[in-house]
This record gives C-alpha cells, sequence and structure tokens, in this order.
C-alpha cells in the first residue's frame, strides 16, 4: 500500500482520502483529506466533524507537543475507510483548531504501509 | 429522526418537536427573542429551523457527554489502584463511576458496550501502570500551501 506526497503542504506530505462513520454505523462523511504522520502516536481529527458523526467519547488524555507542551484532549470512538480497508472502533483524538485529519501510528500501523 | 415545525403563536416563538415513534410528542418554547434571531439566520444560511436546533442539540448532548467523560475519568483514577491488580493489560469500561465490564479485546468490549448504553458517556481504556494517558506529537505542525 503507497501513498501519493500531497503538494497543497509545504513542504509536501503522505496524503490520502479517507470517510468516516460512527461505530456500528456506516461510513457516513467523506471522502476526506488526510496527512500520514509516522510522528503521531494516535490520530487527530477535526472536532467538527466527530460532532457531525456523533462520534462516542471513550477516554481522556494528554497531547505532548514537540516543544513539551501537553493539552488535555477527549478521545473518541470511530469507524476509518483508507484505501479500502475498513477499520473499526478506532480511537482518535480532536483539537479544537484542528482543520484536516491526521493518521497517526495507530492507525498507520494497521496498514501494510 | 426528529420532527418539527416552527410557528408564531400569539407573538411567542414555540418550538414544536415531535419525537417520531412515540407516542407523545413535545413542544419547546424558545423565547420571542431567539426565534426573530433566528429566522433570518435560517435564511441566510438556507437551512431549516429544524435543522439549526438539531445541530445545536446535538452539540449540547456532545458537550454534556464530554462533561460526563470528565466525571467517569476522575472515577477511573480513583479505582485505578484496584483495577491495576485486577485487569493490568485488559480493556475496562467505566460508566457512572463504577466498572461495567471488562475483555482483553477492546473492539468486542466497544461492541457490547455501544449495545448496552448506546452513545452514552462510557469510559473504554487499557489498564496501565499510569491512570493517565499521553500521546506524542513528533512532527511541527504543517504549513498549507496556497
Amino acid at each position: 500500500m503507497s501513498f501519493q506526497y500531497s503538494l497543497r503542504y509545504h513542504p509536501p506530505v503522505p496524503a490520502a482520502e479517507i470517510a468516516l462513520g460512527a461505530p456500528e454505523a456506516d461510513f457516513t462523511l467523506g471522502p476526506l483529506p488526510a496527512i500520514l504522520d509516522t510522528g503521531a502516536d494516535i490520530t487527530l481529527i477535526p472536532r467538527e466533524y466527530l460532532i457531525r458523526l456523533d462520534a462516542p467519547v471513550v477516554a481522556g488524555g494528554f497531547l505532548r507537543s514537540p516543544w513539551g507542551e501537553r493539552e488535555s484532549v477527549k478521545i473518541y470512538e470511530v469507524n476509518l475507510r483508507i484505501a479500502g480497508r475498513e477499520l473499526y472502533h478506532v480511537e482518535v483524538a480532536s483539537q479544537l483548531e484542528e482543520r484536516e485529519v491526521l493518521l497517526g501510528r495507530n492507525v498507520l500501523n494497521l496498514l501494510n504501509l | 429522526m426528529i420532527w418539527a415545525v416552527a410557528q408564531r403563536q400569539s407573538g411567542v416563538g414555540v418550538w414544536r418537536g415531535v419525537w417520531k415513534g412515540h407516542m407523545n410528542g413535545h413542544t419547546v418554547t424558545i423565547p420571542e427573542q431567539v426565534y426573530t434571531e433566528l429566522v433570518p439566520v435560517a435564511a441566510q444560511e438556507n437551512k431549516d429551523i429544524e435543522q439549526i436546533v438539531g445541530e445545536a442539540v446535538r452539540r449540547y448532548l456532545w458537550e454534556a457527554r464530554e462533561r460526563q467523560m470528565d466525571r467517569e475519568l476522575e472515577a477511573y483514577r480513583a479505582m485505578h489502584a484496584d483495577l491495576k491488580s485486577r485487569y493490568l493489560g485488559q480493556y475496562v469500561a467505566v460508566h457512572a463511576g463504577a466498572l461495567v465490564d471488562s475483555d482483553a479485546d477492546r473492539a468486542a468490549l466497544s461492541r457490547r458496550v455501544r449495545q448496552k448504553f448506546g452513545n452514552a458517556a462510557v469510559l473504554i481504556t487499557r489498564v496501565e501502570a499510569e491512570p493517565e494517558r499521553e500521546f506524542m506529537l513528533r512532527s511541527p505542525r504543517l504549513e498549507r500551501g496556497l
């Protein structure tokens, strides 16, 4: 499985199109652009998408930035489709200011890249 | 599905909402000033009144579940030492401040939780050495091209 680099970013980044769904539901949101980030422990989804999905909140935690800052976040559960693979009950975090999906290693490790 | 109509009655903005599937309907009254402000916003955004109210209610419920999750997290921290001695490495579900289920398989646990509790705030987490989870973001934020 391989992904093209998107030139919409500087520097270009590997990107993919995904679809999202709430657990026990169809994939109702997408296609959505997503960035592949092997430096992220967890996948980040814009809050607005999660509200539209009515994704259930399942946990809490902290995001640690490269500069050591720590931010409290909630963890939600979604279904995620990427490159024909359907992943169920995936944990994702949300940040208010996020504008796009960031696919972290909790998803990337499930793919044969 | 929520079915609803909005209408003016005696100068009062009245929101009538009927929850289909139930024998009894529900009527919610919104203040005249809110209704008056809502009508042009709905027209401007090309949305129905019921769509806007539905979105607002959904957002409120979302935030209520987040507040409930804060309470579940507090309960989890309080019971973490006990859970660690019995469920280390397994997944547990905490609801209303109590352990409600556990499993070595997270997806299986999640399916059972959704079947039993629907979309309610239920903490589902792997019991680890520390109660708080931390996720590293090692990449600096990207700059979107023009």
